[in-house]
């Protein structure tokens, strides 16, 4: 009898939770006070993908500015990372370095738009492709190396907004015509001694091109009588371009759906093929000298990719990207059955050399690299690798030497590294150690993140704002 | 001393001792409250846990006029987002407490919901890490107890947690071409 009674009790009070436990879940809504998260709910819907009426090159000015001597010693820096793309000045006299404390003499300064645009040398002349602020235009202009005199100009309205500065790209000189390529991915390809147009290209309204967030990094490549560009668009991915009359020779369809990084065209010889090796945001690819794709691989890709890929042997890239991604080693093979690829490794920026935005550095067999912000101890140090040692760091700068996002080059067996606040270091390596043989402000802004352009003992640097020429011809022996 | 003279005495000091009370609240220390030392934390997320308020008083506040207004926002989006969207999977906040708003071409503005905020910090070290630094962790003075002994300040790491004056109790970063102090 008692049991029954127990039994009965606990029946009862289970039916009596179960009762409420069934009322409790028609009635009460736990997640009333969630929100959801979904895409497209930042109001981005009306934004307009801005596709003007540019008439690229419309405008040209001519300076009363005496023009170069023609016989003047030539020592071009031709375009982006100089006449290799490799950064390396092999053919710069002896530079000084132990200066007064206020630094190299500077042979001329001018002002320009704000951006990281960078100048390229070429028969006495500079060229960079400013912004004008006032005319809301993109601004090939052409200076006079020897005094900073503006011989001409030539621009194209494009109004566009300040997006962490407004210019970003070094343009390319060869065979007398300089090619640019504007923020928002015009193509202008002028006669370099008179200014006068070429040709123009679209490549948002031609090849279907979208422009990277803070606008077009990519600086075009000439390749003989060709000019070399990856839209990475709906149309094409890869364009060579008669560099004088503008006629496309051929292109490679976009069949991938890369698109189109910060990163440059890379002209590499892999596996005794000469080709042209893009980073989209995607993948990367190579492509031989007739456009065909070679070999394509997408086992790493970064959302944001700036610096461009360095070729370390026969077989191997270096591929650095910023925000968080690190590096990779990529090998690519060739055999009877075709070409091959595979990522051998991948590494958080912490523990191996990576880079944000500059190009690495590859000189004598060892890889240099600026650390970017989220390399931990490390960051913004000057770096020394080992490429058959990767992930290792064989040396780095030290936590007195940084030099946030550092544009480098390598000349007289130094790095002349510029810092944000436009202080300019010399650093030897050697021993497996870096010295720091000077440091000297040598630009009155912030943000020296256009690459360093040298012409023989002039040295060409890049605030914000100005541009300066400065003189490190040794005066000692 | 005689009664007269006794009587003026006591008199003048009996009208003396407010004046001698509000002396003595002038010499006082004056009020001080718990802070963080933006220049000092390093977002350990120990703030999210530490606090004796759950959620925490320390919130994640946005200093606009250092902001960049990115559309990619590295405080916004963690770095193995899958698209550039406002879909949860993509944001860096576990809370979903960071709003972001289309402007204007390429500006986007990026609010804090404090209703959402946990002060855990992962949108301040995404925006150390690659932006401006604009978004740093503060104490909330309207939701801090004002502990004698913080909690916080105990297990804090970087020692960020300081002792503010009350007229000032919030410390903002420095902006480009401002003296520093």
């Amino acid at each position: 009898m008692r049991d029954r009674l127990i039994i009965a009790l606990f029946t009862g009070i289970y039916l009596a939770a179960a009762a409420v436990g069934i009322v409790a879940f028609a009635t009460v809504t736990p997640s009333r006070d969630i929100t959801r998260s979904l895409p497209d709910m930042d109001g981005s819907e009306t934004r307009a993908a801005a596709i003007d009426d540019v008439a690229i090159g419309e405008n040209f000015q001519r300076f009363p500015t005496t023009e170069p001597e023609a016989d003047a010693e030539d020592y071009p820096w031709p375009g982006f990372r100089g006449p290799r793309r490799d950064n390396i000045a092999d053919n710069a006299p002896p530079l000084g370095h132990d200066w007064p404390p206020d630094g190299p003499p500077l042979r001329w300064r001018v002002s320009l738009g704000e951006g990281y645009a960078a100048p390229v040398v070429a028969k006495q002349r500079v060229y960079v492709l400013d912004y004008l602020e006032e005319e809301k235009a993109d601004a090939l202009r052409c200076f006079s190396l020897k005094d900073g005199g503006e011989l001409w100009r030539r621009s194209y309205r494009n109004d566009i907004r300040r997006n962490h500065g407004k210019s970003r790209t070094v343009p390319a000189v060869a065979a007398d015509t300089v090619v640019t390529i504007g923020p928002r991915a015009h193509v202008m390809a002028v006669d370099a001694l008179s200014g006068d147009l070429l040709w123009t290209r679209d490549m948002i309204r031609q090849d279907g091109a979208e422009v990277p967030q803070w606008y077009t990094g990519q600086c075009p490549l000439i390749d003989g009588d060709r000019a070399i560009l990856a839209p990475a668009g709906d149309n094409a991915l890869l364009l060579a371009i008669d560099l004088r009359t503008g006629d496309t020779v051929w292109g490679l369809p976009n069949d991938l759906g890369l698109k189109m990084s910060h990163s440059s065209v890379m002209i590499m010889t892999l596996n005794e093929v000469k080709q042209y090796v893009y980073a989209g945001l995607g993948g990367i690819i190579g492509v031989s000298m007739d456009g065909e794709l070679l070999w394509s691989s997408h086992d790493w890709q970064p959302p944001v990719w700036a610096p461009s890929p360095v070729q370390i042997s026969q077989e191997r890239l270096f591929l650095a990207a910023g925000y968080g991604m690190g590096s990779a080693l990529l090998q690519v093979t060739h055999d009877q059955n075709g070409w091959h690829t595979t990522l051998l490794g991948k590494w958080k920026p912490t523990l191996a050399p990576a880079a944000e935005q500059q190009t690495p550095i590859f000189h004598q067999g060892m890889l240099f690299t600026i650390q970017p912000k989220d390399a931990g101890a490390r960051r913004a140090q000057l770096v020394a690798a080992d490429p058959n040692r990767l992930p290792d760091i064989v040396a780095a700068s030290g936590r007195e030497m940084r030099f946030g996002i550092g544009p480098f080059l390598q000349a007289d067996e130094k790095f002349w590294i510029l810092d944000d606040d436009g202080q300019l270091s010399i650093v030897a390596f050697q021993d497996n150690a870096f010295t720091l043989l000077g440091r000297h402000r040598v630009l009155p802004g912030v943000d020296s993140w256009g690459p360093i352009a040298l012409a023989g003992d002039l040295m060409l640097v890049r605030d914000s704002t100005s541009m300066a020429c400065l003189e490190l011809k040794r005066t000692n022996p | 001393m005689n009664r007269r003279r006794f009587v003026q005495y006591l008199f003048g000091a009996i009208l003396a001792l407010p004046v001698l009370n509000l002396l003595r609240k002038r010499q006082r220390p004056a009020r001080t409250f718990w802070q963080i030392d933006p220049r000092k934390c390093i977002q350990c997320g120990k703030c999210a846990t530490a606090c004796v308020k759950k959620p925490s008083a320390v919130k994640c506040i946005h200093q606009y006029a250092s902001c960049g207004y990115c559309d990619f926002c590295s405080g916004y989006y963690h770095d193995d987002r899958v698209r550039f969207d406002t879909a949860a999977e993509n944001q860096r906040c576990p809370t979903g407490a960071i709003t972001r708003t289309f402007i204007e071409d390429p500006y986007f503005e990026y609010k804090i919901n404090e209703e959402l905020c946990i002060g855990c910090g992962k949108c301040v070290k995404g925006c150390a890490s690659f932006g401006n630094g604009s978004l740093f962790l503060q104490v909330r003075h309207n939701l801090c107890l004002n502990c004698n002994q913080c909690q916080i300040a105990l297990v804090c790491p970087a020692h960020a947690f300081v002792k503010v004056p009350a007229d000032k109790p919030y410390i903002f970063k420095t902006l480009p071409g401002e003296a520093t102090t």
